[in-house]
């Protein structure tokens, strides 16, 4: 890394053979022993090692913080987010197709649709955020989810009481800086462990199983107490 | 009638020397290039000046070189004898003139043909060379093989020997830079050679006691089987070993103090060679793939006037030794059967452990037979249509003058091959089609390249499946989204050649290809920046407004502006393996199983990135 300091000599133009020495005296300089040969202004250049560590913290860090492990705020990886918080945009009361919530959320998630849809189905299937509609699939027998097109969703009461307070969420800019999405949801419960989760990041994992709800209500009131 | 071109004594024309290596450079350094690549011109230019140098040392006289690269001026000075005074114009500035013509003065020397130096001269924006002898010297300059200035002879008290300065003229290499470590390896080689010379390059000092088993200790970056066998005799030197777990074979040839990147007949006589002698000694007959497979040998051979391929001598081409000589063949298989056979004879711990590395390679080649045959039909399927690769006109293996300049683009997903596909050069430019990521190659065997698909239509599209000599492409570059994925992408494939196909990576073959991060524009210019810092720039020089486009995958840019990204103006950046690396290391603490070391250290060095709406937008 010394190297990169002497970089700026490169612009300096003091290349000695456009301003020719003249005189015996002078030729004898153009090599003179010892002088400065140290510190070569070559490029320098990343080697296999170096792209290496690079690029595995780049993709380690965004596996686990951008896709495979929640916040322990909400309780909830990115992309379960990202659709709750569309799904609070487009709440109106009545049932929005999930095809229709899927592409609303891409405005934040910038991944592909079927992503999204698994991840969707997923939240739904737990019974607690989502008010669902339709053939959502049974997690005991593994059927699958009906099309994205058939199927519809909002949020559900408990959802809409417990999730939103935008006074006081910290937003940031989306991928494309044309939106605003909260960093985490305000979340009034203890969703982490309401819902479980399971992701496989990079170095890390995250396994947490599905806790009892009357049993977290009690826990909560009796930490606030 | 007055039409007609006219084609009389008028139309003959004979170019002046340096014009002519200006008009066709190609035939005296082979390509021209930006120095990214280990057979880039400017490399070349560095060689020829050194040759000469080395040739001096070769010869006994002066111990020491001192190189020097600043401000892409570079400058060598032997303390050799130092060229004749009166005929230091003839050697600089006139074609087909040198001493190395007649035997006697460099017996077994690089230089020959007397053009070497007249290249570095007329390719160079400024020359400039300086004789030191008996006290006196003679300094003459040159702009672009122009004299510019010749001194009188004067006196002078420095040591005796040659100086050669100069500058790569910008106008034959456009934006070119030196890179450290391709200079570094050229000298590295140049003191394995010449055992005792002192390279003094830019303060660094460069030397080596041991020769070529040196070279192997630095480039070996794994476990082997056995020490290093070291063989010295007139006229030859060879060392060789075997790798424990790896694949190929891995071979550094020299001639007369020359890197031979592409082998010749010297090579190609050691291969038999060694086969030959070790059959014999086992009295057994092994299968040739056996014997070589996980070799890994660096060969040097002097030879009386040698005959290369090209004036960049990169493959030797000479079937004689010298012009009385027996033939190359002849030589080295005598002096492996000799030599080698002698040794194994001394060292009997390091024959049977040589032994059990052969009869283990045989087991595991007829282990994967069975999957092989399957792979051949496959293969054979895929010679004729390999579905995943478009492939270009020329090759590298072919004969086509525009075969250096043979690339193949490994694209993930439709994201860019389809752009790629559109824009690109056909006769120079291939593209093979990934889809999704792929395995993850790491502490599996060869068999997976057979056995997945997209791994051996990769190998078929390359041609290395035998070995490296038949590779269809001269660069392999990765041309991935510049996103997380992508960078997973890479490491993967990375992971695939280093595991497999070490020798690509090593010889300077892979790259990766660099795309903007964004672009910034108005209505009047339009300027690509790679690098946060280049945006800021460009955003300061388009005044108010401009429009900001940030391109997160290749599928975001449109085929017409991808020709700028593929054309003379790409930007790759070569995979580089650092000497000081261990590749077994490396790959196992990013790639392997994962470990509290590991964890720890991602932790540690998490990467955060967010951008809050109270902070000011983009």
């Amino acid at each position: 890394m010394a190297k990169k300091k002497d970089k700026p000599e490169k612009k300096k133009k003091t290349a000695p053979s456009q301003s020719p020495p003249s005189g015996e005296k002078d030729i004898a300089k153009v090599l003179p022993e010892g002088e400065d040969l140290g510190g070569a202004a070559l490029d320098n250049v990343t080697h296999v090692d170096g792209m290496y560590q690079n690029w595995f913290l780049e993709y380690a860090s965004y596996v686990i913080l951008e896709r495979a492990v929640p916040y322990v705020e909400d309780g909830l990886k990115p992309v379960q987010r990202r659709i709750l918080h569309v799904l609070w945009e487009l709440e109106d009361g009545r049932y929005n197709k999930v095809a229709n919530i899927i592409g609303q959320t891409m405005k934040y998630h910038p991944h592909g649709d079927a992503s999204i849809g698994d991840a969707f189905v997923q939240l739904g299937q737990k019974d607690l955020l989502i008010d669902t509609q339709g053939n959502w699939g049974n997690i005991l027998t593994g059927d699958r989810a009906a099309a994205p097109r058939y199927i519809e969703a909002r949020l559900s009461k408990f959802a809409l009481d417990v999730l939103y307070s935008p006074k006081v969420t910290q937003w940031q800019q989306s991928y494309d800086g044309r939106n605003k999405e909260p960093v985490f949801l305000p979340a009034k419960f203890p969703l982490l462990l309401a819902m479980g989760v399971e992701g496989i990041a990079v170095g890390l994992a995250c396994k947490m199983l599905p806790h009892n709800f009357i049993e977290l209500i009690d826990a909560s009131i009796s930490i606030l107490q | 009638m007055a039409k007609d071109p006219k084609y009389n004594e008028d139309s003959i024309k004979s170019l002046d020397w340096k014009d002519h290596i200006r008009f066709r450079p190609g035939m005296y350094i082979g390509k021209l290039g930006d120095g990214s690549s280990m057979d880039d011109g400017i490399y070349i230019l560095l060689k020829e000046s050194l040759d000469n140098a080395v040739d001096e040392f070769a010869m006994g006289f002066g111990k020491k070189i001192d190189v020097s690269i600043k401000n892409k001026m570079v400058t060598v000075r032997d303390y050799g004898r130092g060229i004749p005074l009166g005929k230091v114009m003839d050697c600089v500035a006139k074609i087909n003139t040198g001493a190395k013509y007649d035997s006697e003065a460099f017996k077994k020397s690089v230089g020959l043909n007397g053009v070497g130096t007249k290249a570095v001269n007329a390719l160079s924006s400024s020359f400039r060379i300086q004789s030191i002898r008996e006290d006196k010297t003679k300094v003459i300059e040159f702009i672009r093989g122009s004299v510019e200035k010749d001194a009188k002879v004067v006196s002078c008290d420095d040591q005796d020997g040659t100086i050669v300065q100069f500058v790569p003229d910008e106008k034959m290499f456009p934006n070119f830079k030196f890179l450290n470590e391709h200079v570094e390896r050229m000298l590295w080689n140049y003191a394995y050679l010449n055992p005792g010379l002192v390279i003094n390059y830019n303060g660094q000092k460069i030397v080596s006691e041991k020769g070529l088993e040196d070279l192997l200790t630095k480039e070996i970056t794994g476990k082997t089987v056995c020490p290093i066998i070291h063989l010295k005799g007139d006229d030859m030197e060879v060392a060789m070993t075997y790798y424990d777990n790896r694949y190929g074979e891995e071979y550094y040839s020299f001639v007369n103090g020359a890197h031979t990147t592409q082998g010749g007949t010297h090579l190609v006589a050691f291969r038999e060679g060694v086969v030959k002698t070790i059959r014999e000694f086992y009295k057994k007959e092994f299968d040739v793939a056996d014997i070589r497979n996980a070799i890994v040998a660096a060969v040097s051979i002097k030879i009386q006037e040698p005959v290369f391929e090209s004036q960049t001598k990169t493959k030797l081409g000479s079937q004689e030794m010298g012009p009385k000589g027996s033939s190359v063949k002849a030589f080295v298989s005598d002096f492996l059967k000799k030599e080698l056979d002698n040794f194994l004879h001394k060292n009997s711990e390091v024959a049977q452990l040589l032994l059990e590395k052969i009869i283990m390679s045989e087991k595991e080649r007829k282990e994967m037979s069975g999957i092989q045959k399957i792979a051949k039909d496959r293969a054979r399927k895929a010679a004729l249509h390999n579905r995943k690769l478009r492939d270009c006109r020329s090759h590298l293996n072919g004969d086509d003058e525009k075969r250096l300049d043979t690339t193949l683009f490994i694209c993930e997903g439709d994201s860019a091959s389809g752009s790629i596909t559109k824009v690109r050069d056909v006769n120079v430019q291939a593209v093979f089609n990934l889809k999704g990521k792929p395995l993850n190659s790491f502490g599996l065997t060869k068999k997976i390249v057979y056995e997945n698909e997209e791994f051996n239509l990769l190998q078929a599209a390359l041609n290395i499946e035998e070995s490296l000599e038949n590779l269809r492409y001269n660069q392999v570059v990765l041309a991935t989204d510049a996103d997380v994925d992508g960078m997973h992408i890479r490491l993967l494939l990375i992971t695939f050649f280093l595991q497999f196909f070490p020798d690509l990576v090593k010889n300077g073959h892979l790259y990766i290809l660099q795309t903007p991060l964004f672009r910034v524009r108005n209505k009047k210019e339009t300027i690509y920046c790679y690098a946060d810092r280049e945006r800021q720039e460009a955003i300061s020089k388009l005044g108010p407004k401009p429009e900001i486009t940030r391109f997160k995958g290749l599928g975001e840019i449109s085929p017409d502006e991808f020709k700028n990204f593929i054309g003379e103006d790409m930007r790759l950046e070569p995979v580089i393996i650092d000497s000081k690396t261990k590749i077994d290391q490396l790959l196992s603490y990013y790639m392997g199983k994962n470990t509290p070391e590991r964890q720890e250290f991602i932790i540690d060095n998490l990467r955060v990135e967010k951008d809050m709406v109270n902070e000011e937008p983009i």
